[in-house]
């Protein structure tokens, strides 16, 4: 096991041990007890009184105590049990570590403080406990966390030791055995259908068709041509002025939709510390547009313009949205919490513009808090494929830092709309129907 | 006593210690064995007397030092709550923040640095929400005509500041936030009004459900709304 | 051993599960960490024990960092012996005593200085005691109790900021509290015996003869 040291020879406080690894720390927590019976003594000599002279020994026999610096030795074994490994958003998950003495002497002052995982609460009792443990012994503790989104690997538990005396301190980090991970998979329903009329070019073509139905509306009139079909001649005209005109009807194409989520660390933001992070909303966001374009028959692909570069290809069918619900839930990409891993933005969306089929369109999702994403829009859009930008908005205005942020982020908005990109600003707290549907207003106005 | 206690606590001390201690051991072994020692010895009480009132001044000191609260213990993170993501815009009140007092090349490379930023940001919030081209945009910050504050105003044009008030400027020498902070803070409540007043302009209509053919985009006609 | 069904959670006890090795004894850290020790916990917010909240009405816990209801009340009955101790001594007695609310005061807040102060104030207390001549074994008790209170004090306040109130920490209070009263009795018992082989000697030769023996064992030891 490695000692790290510090710039004056001991780690400092919020430097934290790697598993099998120990840190110790001296507590100074009897400093002084010698200059007092120091104290004690001299007193007693300069005023002639012998009990203050005993009260000196005390003192020393103290400050022998406090001499005890060898740290202690730490075995321990932990165990870990959740009471559900897979479960809903906001469930109650029910944690409980339990802590043996595998070594073989008194461990008289241990304290645990359990690994929970970044993206997660604590909304019932505490991860932390403090035990003294004779060897052979266990003990245990529980608290409750509340479920998010994502696949959550618990961290190792902070072991922190000392001996009667508390004179110096062993911290060590310790894996529990047991349950390690909670996976947490939100369903993908919609609540009222998205308006995506709005949000994707559905009219891709015109088709002449001589079938009715959803989706068809009346376009245009033109010349009648021999073989045009009987129900398509336009007979109340041929009925008023005699000449024969045929109708013409257009059929809405299914698009090709790929959803693009900006997942770089740059867009982990938040208003404040209890809101959910802007790439938290536009992964709802995206799971909820999913499923709605499904189900009007569009094709839709995902994919995650960060490390990890998540990509399903456009595609439909059940599966296919199994497949996505899946990946927005608990795949590395889509994570609720940053990953450390390098990410190229060039040469990412030379990939992704290489995947893109020809002519999909792309929804993309961004909090829009720096200038490359704007590049970014710009170029896909650009290169054929249709950008729309769903912003869920990050910025406050409780100082001059964030109201200008938050004036940035506008004029950004404002630079992709001069080049005819749509943009939905969705606000906090906005149902993201509203905000398309807003937005929408003035697209189609 | 560790070898790390601060200040008073040095080997020198240390030597006298030992010194002392080995000697009034010693004495008082001797009068403890043989009584009539300390008889005509009443110097030896003045000689305690030092000693004593030094150790008094050591307990003192390592008192102090003590209260001063030199415990060390690991700090263990805040693992109850889950992990807070940045607001935008917090790196920008750290930098104002944190620009230094004294007048030197670091400053006025940061106090520059902000100052083309805000510029940046303030000729195209002009540009954008007041209808200006950018000539006209640059001229007016320039002029000192973009906006009534006047602090805000006299961060881009010194020169140009001459209704700032006595009392401000008082207050700009006495005071504990830098004038270019409170200066900068001022453009960008103005910026902030300046948005709020008006839309954007030229944002041009997307290409909408009719017009578009395969790829191909045509802007509608017409900017704003 | 993953689990997809749901279990009620209020059914489960964990100290009754615990997998390797026995349980130590419930009533301490046996439970989850809202145990009921009887000891003053107080401040627990209601409806928040985490079994059965009803989605959404739960707020995040964060870290209590202030001592525990049961190390607040040992340093405070330590320290109250060692200021009784010392009643016999009449005004001197006044030190000790605001040492003591300020000790008690202190690790109700969890401010560490304070509780540095209150357990400064007891310690000068017994020197005051001392120099107006409280009687031998009041004196002593008293400076044990002192120096007991400092480490349970102290402990408190440890265990406060790394472990926190909400967490179940009686165990590791009175375990240590046994480990200082235990060395405090010894020590007591050494200056006593000390004292009475003495007594009847002359106060010089005790004086030197303990002066040295300290000064040696502050500078050999340390």
């Amino acid at each position: 096991m490695s000692e790290a040291r510090g710039p004056d020879g001991e780690p400092p406080p919020d430097r934290r041990a790697t598993p099998g690894e120990t840190l110790d720390r001296e507590t100074n927590r009897w400093r002084g007890v010698n200059a007092l019976s120091l104290a004690a003594g001299a007193l007693g000599v300069l005023l002639g009184q012998p009990g203050l002279l005993l009260v000196a020994v005390v003192g020393v026999a103290f400050g022998a105590f406090a001499l005890a610096t060898r740290p202690p030795d730490v075995h321990v074994e932990l165990s870990r049990e959740l009471d559900r490994t897979v479960a809903d958003p906001d469930e109650r998950v029910r944690v409980t570590l339990t802590v043996r003495n595998a070594g073989e002497s008194l461990l008289a002052d241990l304290r645990l403080i359990d690994g929970v995982p970044d993206a997660l609460d604590v909304v019932g009792g505490s991860p932390r406990t403090a035990t003294a443990l004779r060897p052979g012994k266990a003990a245990s503790f529980s608290y409750t966390v509340r479920a998010a989104r994502g696949d959550h690997e618990f961290d190792p538990v902070t072991v922190l030791a000392r001996g009667f005396s508390g004179a110096v301190e062993r911290e060590t980090a310790v894996h529990a055995r047991g349950d390690g991970r909670l996976a947490c998979t939100p369903r993908l329903d919609v609540g009222d259908p998205l308006p995506l009329r709005a949000l994707t070019t559905g009219y891709t073509g015109r088709v002449v068709t001589d079938t009715g139905g959803p989706g068809t509306e009346f376009h245009a009139v033109r010349e009648y041509r021999p073989g045009d079909p009987l129900s398509r001649i336009d007979w109340r005209r041929a009925a008023r002025t005699g000449e024969y005109a045929t109708l013409e009807f257009r059929r809405e194409r299914a698009a090709t939709v790929v959803l693009l989520v900006d997942t770089r660390e740059t867009a982990y933001l938040a208003p404040d510390a209890d809101a959910p992070s802007a790439v938290e909303r536009s992964v709802a966001a995206a799971g909820e547009l999913f499923t709605s374009l499904l189900s009007t028959g569009d094709r839709v692909g995902l994919a995650a313009f960060g490390p990890g570069a998540f990509w399903l290809a456009p595609g439909a069918g059940v599966g296919h949205r199994a497949r996505a619900r899946a990946a927005l839930a608990t795949d590395a990409s889509f994570a609720p919490t940053p990953r450390e891993e390098p990410f190229f933005p060039g040469l990412e969306l030379r990939r992704l513009r290489r995947r893109l089929p020809a002519d999909a369109q792309v929804v993309l999702f961004s909090p829009l808090c720096d200038d490359y994403v704007v590049r970014a829009a710009r170029r896909l859009d650009a290169y054929g494929h249709p950008v729309t930008v769903v912003s869920p908005d990050p910025t406050a205005d409780a100082t001059a830092g964030e109201t200008l942020a938050r004036l940035e982020r506008q004029l950004r908005c404002s630079q992709l709309r001069e080049v005819g990109l749509r943009v939905v600003d969705w606000t906090p707290g906005e149902h993201l129907g509203a905000a398309v549907e807003t937005a929408g207003a003035r697209w189609s106005g | 006593m560790t070898p790390r206690e601060a200040g008073w606590d040095r080997v020198s001390g240390r030597v006298l210690f030992v010194a002392v201690g080995a000697a009034a051991a010693v004495a008082g072994l001797a009068v403890a064995l043989e009584p009539s020692v300390a008889a005509g010895f009443s110097p030896t009480y003045v000689a305690v007397t030092l000693v004593g009132g030094f150790a008094l001044l050591q307990a003192a000191g390592a008192a102090l030092a003590r209260f001063r609260g030199e415990r060390r213990q690991a700090d263990p993170p805040e693992v109850e709550r889950r992990r807070a993501f940045p607001t935008p815009g917090a790196e920008f009140d750290e930098r104002l923040a944190s620009l230094p007092r004294r007048i030197g090349r670091s400053a006025d490379r940061q106090r520059t640095a902000l100052r083309t930023e805000l510029r940046e940001v303030t000729e195209e919030t002009l540009v954008r929400y007041g209808g200006l081209t950018p000539e006209e945009a640059v001229e007016r910050i320039e002029t000192g005509t973009w906006t009534e504050d006047v602090r805000a105003v006299s961060f881009f044009a010194p020169g140009a500041d001459g209704g700032i008030p006595l009392t401000e400027r008082v207050r700009g020498v006495l005071g504990t936030e830098r004038a270019f902070a409170r200066r900068a803070r001022a453009v960008v409540g103005a910026l902030a009004a300046y948005s709020r007043a008006s839309r954007p302009t030229g944002e041009r209509e997307p290409p909408g459900g009719d017009e578009a053919t395969d790829g191909n985009r045509r802007a509608a006609t017409g900017g704003d709304e | 051993m993953s689990r997809g069904e749901e279990r009620d959670r209020g059914e489960d006890r964990p100290g009754t599960t615990a997998s390797g090795g026995t349980a130590e004894t419930p009533g301490t850290a046996g439970e989850d960490g809202e145990g009921a020790t009887g000891t003053g916990r107080g401040a627990d917010r209601p409806g928040d024990d985490g079994r059965d909240d009803p989605p959404g009405e739960a707020e995040t816990v964060r870290l209590d960092a202030r001592p525990s209801g049961t190390g607040t009340a040992i340093a405070g009955l330590v320290g109250f012996v060692a200021v009784a101790a010392q009643a016999p001594g009449g005004p001197a007695v006044a030190v000790g005593g605001v040492g003591l609310v300020a000790l008690v005061g202190g690790l109700r807040q969890g401010a560490r200085r304070i509780v540095s102060l209150g357990v400064l104030g007891l310690l000068v207390g017994v020197l005051v005691a001392g120099a107006v001549g409280l009687p031998t074994e009041l004196l002593l008790v008293s400076a044990a109790a002192s120096a007991v209170a400092w480490d349970v004090a102290d402990q408190a306040v440890s265990l406060g900021e790394q472990v926190g109130r909400r967490a179940d920490t009686a165990r590791a209070e009175f375990v240590h509290a046994a480990g200082s009263a235990l060395v405090a009795t010894v020590a007591v018992a050494a200056a006593y015996l000390v004292f009475r082989t003495v007594a009847g000697g002359p106060v010089l030769a005790l004086a030197l003869l303990l002066l040295g023996a300290i000064l040696l064992a502050s500078v050999l030891r340390g």
